[in-house]
């Protein structure tokens, strides 16, 4: 407080002085003056008067007709304080807003105070400023003024129709800032109501098309967005009164300027071809060619321009989607394959079905009334796709893996719309695909495989042939693999028929008699022929039933790849009829008389007619054998495929999961009158127990992993605990209110460092105590914030804390400490799904115990490392700080200290540490003892770095890892 | 005199040895100085002589631009300087002064060591020739004189290749040289700036009337027969031109190499030019292509990981491999010895440059199916291998000429290096498509050109603060003839009228000292020292 005042007395000085002698001389002490005055008023806990002070001496300096110079300082306080003290800013509002009534002059000051205005979202309707300044200020000789204004045009009260033309005005100006603003104050226009008119939209549209070929390339690009935009809406218009050319006139338009040398501009204009809502098919088939096709050059369209007829010629749209794909800026080839694909998203959607769920119906609607048929455009469609696919293939080839993905993202969208026709000639490229060395890739031409639609036997034969010799190549992409396999064989159950009866040779056993089941590759031909005889009942019959013989041992192998589609114990209940009837399995006489034993002894209550119902009737859905069906189910593609029966099993096993672990903390909870009574070892045979069932859980527990890491730390803690207590405590009894698990924790810190306190000779009695104090502070605070009472031990304890901070050091108050530990219980901690659990591995690349780190004895070495922080935390900045220690043999413990700023690095956080020089002076240094120390952070931007309540550390797998909690700062729950 | 006045000298209607000399505001520029290969009389040069004022090129020419380090277009270049005697400033960009010695000194060794001919230059000429040269960088403004103001632009095609902008007053052209307007794998697109009144552009148009497709149809077609090869065990010569193609092809095998994880078949670059021009590639990263640069922080795309050197015992040993190898057209050198070893393999394949000179055995592959090529008196050369003719070219095609002066739209547009018919085609389409008047002159034409002059005037300081604000009284009038637009609610006309151009007000005046003078109405009659008078 004193120091406040101070500090703005000597400001205050200074503000006044400087204004009223003008003594340039004191500049540097008046900027300083400035900034701390900013200071105190940005600062929340700086006193009302003080605040009020202030704003009483800018006001004054404001209102005074000298020094102009130095108003924009003023204001840009004046405007601090009106966004930091919501109760002042009214004043402030009010002043500035009659200082700029006062100053009806067009400089920059103007502005500047209309900025501060205008910033502020309340005063916007409370102030009017009226058309007469807008006007004097667009007039402004100063450029920034003319370009802020138009800028901000829609705060002023001036009627759009003037708005418009003022804007339509200054894209005539010399400076191109300003031309860009008064483009953009047009885009913002569009949505108006009273601009709405035709002559307006014209001359709008036809100001941006001239501009098109403006100098400065950020204008041009700007003019873009506004025949973009204005064009579709005159476009529109036209096509109300049946003139359906505005569209490709707009989009003719567009093309035009795609070949502009400008990086800016080729973005935004390939940005702006993606949101044309309509174009039509011939168009649209010749931005795939260079070359200008027959349908094009006979074509005439008039463009939109009203003020001279010009002709588009439809040839500027010839190979726009080819030169885009070729661009060398990866940033506009992202956004031609986004447009791309958006385009051919919405011309496949011309399907009558789709049309009406379609946002542009209105548009599509009017389209297809023009005398075009619905099968015409399916024609049409399956044209584009088919040129569109042969570039898209192309693109396969691209040097950037992004560009690729991407490109088989939207062939997979074609396969889904059953419009993915691959022909020969591409296969070579596709196929390509599935041995590239980005995992990623192959995952993604695996999705399209499983969809694709294969033409004739060598088409069949190179992609199964591919795949198994993928197999070879990839062995870690078997799972995925058999499933391709089996989706294929399964579509083209003939082909795979044939395809398995030349292969049979292989599978059969050698001339030695060896059989080679070990290998993938029979497996997966035994996956095929599995898929084969599902996919008709009559290729049953032509399988051999050995085949399915050989296929059971395989069962484990396979099944799992074949999760989505059939169970384990379905399979196995298939193959072992298969292969144990010599009749094929005729659905009637089979399902009655005999019931097929399973795996585990009970009976599934399934034929094998239904096997092959449930089977094919979702292989019929991926097949894409009936449209309309297979439309309804395009977008849940994956859950109607996945065995009704499998999901609720999933969730109720995480039930379980979740209620075993509640289980097991009730349990640890009841432990506690037991060590009271001091049966230590009945207690760590019970913990033990519970530890043994968390592992259990462990095993088979995919849900919440944060509640199952966070339930092993606690046993741990406790299970120490026990330990430590066994060498005080004599008990009692006692309970508490606190549910928070906070509150639990940190009850069982104090406890610790209670325990440490009472033995003198374990630990050190200051630190301890500091951190006792702290913890204690913390819990009150978290007690306050919830109205829940301190629990007895915590009192008691806190009278402990006054008493150690202000009595001498002299007493250790051991009794005391035993009467704390007896006034301690521990309760059940209560799971309420906040925790989550944050994992970060230490990696020293490069370093095994073959390979050690190569280091000269006495001389600095360097250590590279990788922290991997998993779950990551929300995208704030994390300040990662750590130390290590290093153990070398023959010396004494190093420790180094470490901080790292964020990387982020896909969903986990990678901090690579550049690197750690260290000092060696013995012979050997051994990282595999090395044990980091991590404390993660987070700083944003206005909060100071929080600490961390608790963390643990445990050594796995020959990486350390640290595990830790991390609370929310001084209050709040586990997150 | 106002205009341009352009004389070819080479590459008029005809490709190679590219030569204009243009005169513009009085000053005379001779761009490139190439020769043409297929000479070997004094054809082979431009005709100098004719430029005017022969005697003293020096006086004559008051610079010379080169725009990149092909033979046609600075072959003759020491040979002009040194031998005729030219000593003004030449200019050209830095990578084209580093690779051009290796050009000229290559081509003089062809010339003199093997083939035994006259020697038309020096190796010491090559060295004084390029003394004289000052680099320039791209988007730098080079003053000349006062007056002369040229500024290089990237043109693709090569490293280091540049269209040049060359300004004299008002008039003002662009010579373009060789460009491509599409990226390559190791090369960006041409680019440009938008220039207002362009009076003249100067373009090749070696692919005059082809359109060509996407280059990844032409990449897809090249792996796909490259890798088929190697998958069955055969051996891949491809002979190619040590600078450019090497680099694109090299980039585009080691990382599909890279991708399809084919570590076992080793890529080889014969030892030689090869060698030392990826050097120099390593070296330019900043003339290449927007992705090469962008991945340099992580990894020199010249470093080619699959790529190793090649020794002679290698020729014949197992097992599938790819191999680059000089000259381009298998006209003699290494491609030659191996094409005798690997020929006779019906696995192997031998991939064909796009162009190859008559007489050379890889136009003889080219032309047919050669079963049995003599390669010389005694040998003769059973040819079973696959053969597949490479379609990369690094010019650009018609549509991307088409593109440039679109985007340039000049006043004026010359087509030199090309074919005669199919020039004259394109001409005709830049005539009707984009009404710009164009010429194809064949070698010696001479071409006039009208620019408008424009006189010079002076302004008073009033004058100028007008023209650059905007114009109250027109603004004034448009805003009420929307506000009439709004009362009425109809009607488009009042808002057309914002078409008209801010014009500037101004009266312009003509003293004694017959510099004409524009003052803004207010200052007139200070100007005219006239007092006002009451009426």
């Amino acid at each position: 407080m004193e120091t406040e005042k101070s500090i703005w007395k000597k400001c205050e000085n200074e503000l006044t002085t400087y204004y009223t002698t003008e003594n340039k001389s004191s500049q540097g002490h008046y900027l300083k003056a400035l900034a701390c005055t900013r200071s105190l008023i940005v600062n929340h806990s700086t006193s009302n008067e003080t605040i009020i002070h202030i704003l009483k001496i800018l006001l004054q300096i404001l209102n005074s007709t000298q020094h102009h110079f130095h108003h924009h300082h003023v204001l840009k306080l004046l405007h601090e304080l009106a966004l930091h003290h919501d109760v002042l800013s009214n004043v402030v509002l009010d002043n500035v807003y009659s200082y700029v009534l006062a100053h009806k002059d067009t400089s920059r000051l103007t502005t500047k105070a209309l900025g501060v205005l205008v910033e502020d979202a309340k005063s916007s309707s409370s102030y009017e400023l009226g058309e007469d300044l807008f006007r004097s200020l667009c007039l402004s000789p100063s450029v920034s003024v003319r370009s802020w204004v138009l800028g901000n045009a829609r705060r002023f009260c001036v009627s759009p129709g003037i708005l418009v033309s003022v804007m339509l005005v200054c894209t005539n100006d010399p400076f191109p800032n300003v031309r860009r603003a008064a483009l953009e104050g047009l885009i913002g226009l569009r949505e108006l109501e009273d601009v709405r008119k035709r002559g307006v939209i014209e001359s709008c549209y036809d100001r941006a098309v001239e501009l098109l070929l403006d100098n400065n390339e950020y204008v041009r690009s700007v003019a873009v967005r506004v025949v973009c935009e204005w064009g579709q809406i005159l476009a529109a218009l036209d096509s109300e009164v049946g003139n359906a050319e505005g569209f490709d006139a707009v989009f003719i338009q567009l093309c035009a300027i795609v070949r502009d040398m400008s990086v800016e501009v080729r973005t935004t204009a390939f940005g702006a071809l993606g949101e044309m809502k309509l174009v039509s098919e011939d168009i649209l088939l010749q931005t795939l060619s260079k070359k200008v096709i027959g349908v094009t050059k006979k074509r005439k369209i008039s463009g939109l321009v009203t003020s001279k007829v010009v002709d588009l010629p439809p040839s500027n749209a010839a190979g726009v989607f080819v030169h885009g794909l070729e661009d060398e800026f990866h940033e506009v080839t992202f956004y031609c394959v986004f447009t791309f694909s958006v385009q051919s998203v919405k011309w496949y959607s011309c399907n009558l079905s789709v049309l009406l769920r379609c946002p542009y119906c209105l548009v599509l609607k009017v389209r297809t009334s023009a005398s075009i048929s619905l099968g015409k455009l399916t024609v049409f469609s399956g044209k584009f796709s088919e040129n569109a696919l042969s570039l898209l293939m192309d693109m396969l080839n691209d040097d950037m893996m992004s560009v690729q993905l991407q490109c088989l993202e939207i062939m997979y969208g074609m396969a889904t719309s059953d419009r993915l026709k691959v022909q020969q000639t591409h296969m070579h490229l596709f196929l390509g695909t599935l041995v590239d060395s980005c995992s990623l890739i192959r995952c993604a031409t695996r999705k399209i495989l499983r969809l694709m639609k294969l033409t004739g036997v060598d088409m069949f034969k190179s992609v199964t042939n591919d795949l198994l010799t993928n197999l070879e190549s990839y062995p870690e992409d078997e799972v995925e693999i058999f499933n391709v396999l089996f989706y294929i064989g399964r579509s083209h159950g003939k082909l795979a028929l044939n395809f398995v009866m030349e292969v049979l040779q292989e599978i059969e056993p050698s001339s030695e008699g060896d059989l080679c089941f070990d290998k993938s590759r029979v497996a997966a031909i035994l996956v095929l022929a599995i898929a084969a005889s599902l996919s008709h009942e009559q290729h049953t019959k032509t399988i051999p039933i050995r085949i399915f013989t050989y296929a059971v041992p395989f069962l484990g192998r396979i099944s799992p790849s074949l999760r989505d589609v059939i169970s384990q114990d379905t399979l196995f209940a298939y193959l072992s009829h298969c292969s144990r009837s010599a009749h094929p399995p005729i659905a009637e006489t089979f399902g009655q008389e005999e019931q097929i034993p399973s795996v585990d002894g009970h009976i599934p209550n399934q034929s094998i007619k239904d096997i092959i119902d449930q089977v094919s009737s979702s292989s019929q859905i991926i097949c894409g054998t009936s449209g309309s069906q297979y439309q309804d189910n395009l977008l849940d593609l994956k859950h109607t495929i996945l065995v009704p029966e499998y999901q609720p099993k999933l969730n109720s096993n995480q039930k379980e999961a979740t209620s075993a672990i509640v289980f097991v903390l009730r349990t640890v909870a009841a432990t506690w009158p037991l060590i009271k009574s001091g049966s230590i070892d009945e207690i760590q045979r019970t913990l033990r127990s519970c530890k043994d069932e968390l592992v259990t859980i462990s095993v088979e527990f995919n849900g919440s992993v944060g509640f199952l890491a966070f339930a092993c730390q606690y046993l741990r803690v406790i299970k120490m605990l026990v330990k430590v207590c066994n060498h005080f405590l004599p008990p009692g009894k006692k309970s508490m209110v606190a549910e928070l698990e906070e509150l639990h924790i940190l009850e069982i810190i104090l406890l610790n460092c209670v325990l440490r306190l009472s033995k003198p000779e374990i630990c050190c009695r200051r630190t301890t105590l500091k951190k006792l104090c702290a913890t204690m502070s913390n819990l009150e605070l978290l007690c306050e914030k919830g109205f829940i009472k301190l629990s007895d031990f915590a009192r008691e304890l806190k009278s402990f804390c006054q008493e150690e901070s202000s009595g001498d050091d002299v007493s250790y108050g051991s009794i005391h400490l035993e009467r704390l530990l007896e006034l301690f219980s521990l309760k059940q901690f209560v799971y309420s799904e906040k925790i989550k659990h944050i994992k970060a591995d230490l990696d020293v690349p490069g370093n095994d115990s073959e390979n050690p780190l190569p280091f000269i004895s006495g001389l600095p070495t360097a250590v590279t490392f990788q922290i991997t922080l998993h779950n990551g935390l929300p995208k704030e900045n994390l300040h990662i700080q750590g130390c290590m220690e290093w153990i070398v043999i023959g010396a004494p413990l190093f420790r180094f200290v470490f901080s790292e700023y964020e990387k982020e690095y896909g969903n986990r956080h990678l901090y690579s540490g550049e690197k750690i020089f260290l000092r060696l002076i013995q012979n050997l240094l051994i990282l595999k003892d090395l044990e980091p120390n991590f404390q993660v952070r987070r700083s944003s931007s206005r909060k100071e770095p929080e600490a961390v309540p608790s963390r643990h550390l445990y050594r796995g797998g020959g990486r350390w890892m640290a595990l830790f909690f991390v609370g929310r700062g001084s209050g709040g729950d586990f997150e | 005199m106002a205009g341009i006045e352009c004389l070819v000298l080479g590459a008029g209607q005809e490709v190679g040895k590219s030569c204009v000399i243009v005169t513009i505001g009085g000053k005379r520029i001779m761009f490139d100085c190439g020769m043409h290969m297929g000479y070997l009389d004094e054809r082979r040069y431009p005709d100098f002589s004719r430029i005017p004022n022969a005697t003293d090129f020096t006086k004559s020419i008051t610079c010379i631009i080169i725009t990149h380090f092909h033979l046609d277009h600075i072959g003759a270049l020491p040979y002009f300087t040194e031998v005729c005697g030219y000593d003004g400033p030449i200019y050209m960009t830095y990578p084209t002064k580093a690779l051009a010695p290796l050009m000229l000194e290559d081509y003089r060794k062809v010339m003199v060591d093997r083939r035994g001919e006259e020697e038309q230059f020096s190796s010491q000429n090559i060295v004084d020739c390029l003394k004289k040269v000052t680099a320039v960088d791209l988007r730098q403004t080079v003053k000349v004189d006062d007056e002369l103001e040229i500024r290089g632009y990237y043109a693709g095609h090569v490293i280091g290749a540049a269209m040049f902008y060359a300004k004299v007053k008002d008039s003002a052209l662009v010579y373009t040289g060789d460009y491509n307007m599409t990226p390559d794998r190791h090369l960006g697109a041409a680019s440009i700036d938008k220039f207002l009144h362009l009076d003249l552009v100067i373009s090749e148009s070696t692919y005059a009337t082809t359109v060509r497709e996407s280059k990844y149809a032409r990449e897809r077609e090249f792996l796909k027969v490259v890798h088929q090869c190697v998958a069955n065990g055969g051996k891949v010569l491809i002979p190619t031109f040590a600078l450019g193609r090497a680099q694109e092809l090299c980039i585009l095998l080691d990382d599909y190499w890279e991708r399809m994880n084919l570590n076992n078949i080793p890529i080889y670059f014969s030892a030689g030019l090869t060698l030392q021009a990826n050097m120099y590639y390593k070296m330019l990263i900043g003339w290449t292509s927007q992705k090469v640069k962008d991945s340099y922080a992580t990894r020199n795309a010249f470093d080619f990981k699959h790529v190793c050197s090649f020794e002679r015992s290698m020729l014949n040993d197992r097992g599938p491999c790819v191999l680059f190898a000089t000259p381009g057209m298998i006209s003699g050198g290494f491609s030659l010895e191996v094409f005798k070893q690997w020929a006779p393999s019906e696995i192997n394949l031998i991939t064909l440059p796009g162009y190859c000179v008559a007489g050379t055995v890889g136009h003889k592959l080219m032309s047919g199916k050669a079963t049995k090529i003599q390669v010389d008196k005694e040998t003769q050369v059973d040819v079973r291998c696959k053969i597949h003719q490479l379609s990369f070219s690094p010019h650009t095609d018609s549509k991307g000429i088409m593109d440039l002066v679109k985007f340039l739209s000049p006043k004026n547009v010359i087509l030199v290096h090309g074919e005669k018919p199919k020039m004259a085609k394109l001409k005709g389409k830049i005539e009707s498509e984009l009404g710009i008047k164009c010429y194809d002159p064949a070698n010696n034409d001479v071409v006039h050109i009208t620019s408008p002059h424009y006189v010079k005037i002076d302004a008073t300081k009033a004058f100028i603060e007008n023209c650059i604000n905007p114009n109250a009284k027109s603004f004034d009038s448009k805003v009420e003839g929307t506000s009439d637009l709004s009362s009425k609610g109809t009607g488009s006309s009042p808002v057309k009228e914002t078409y008209d151009k801010r014009v500037a007000e101004g009266i312009l005046v003509m003293d004694k000292t017959k510099r004409p003078k524009a003052v803004h109405q207010d200052e007139l009659l200070s100007v005219l020292q006239v007092k006002r008078t009451q009426t």
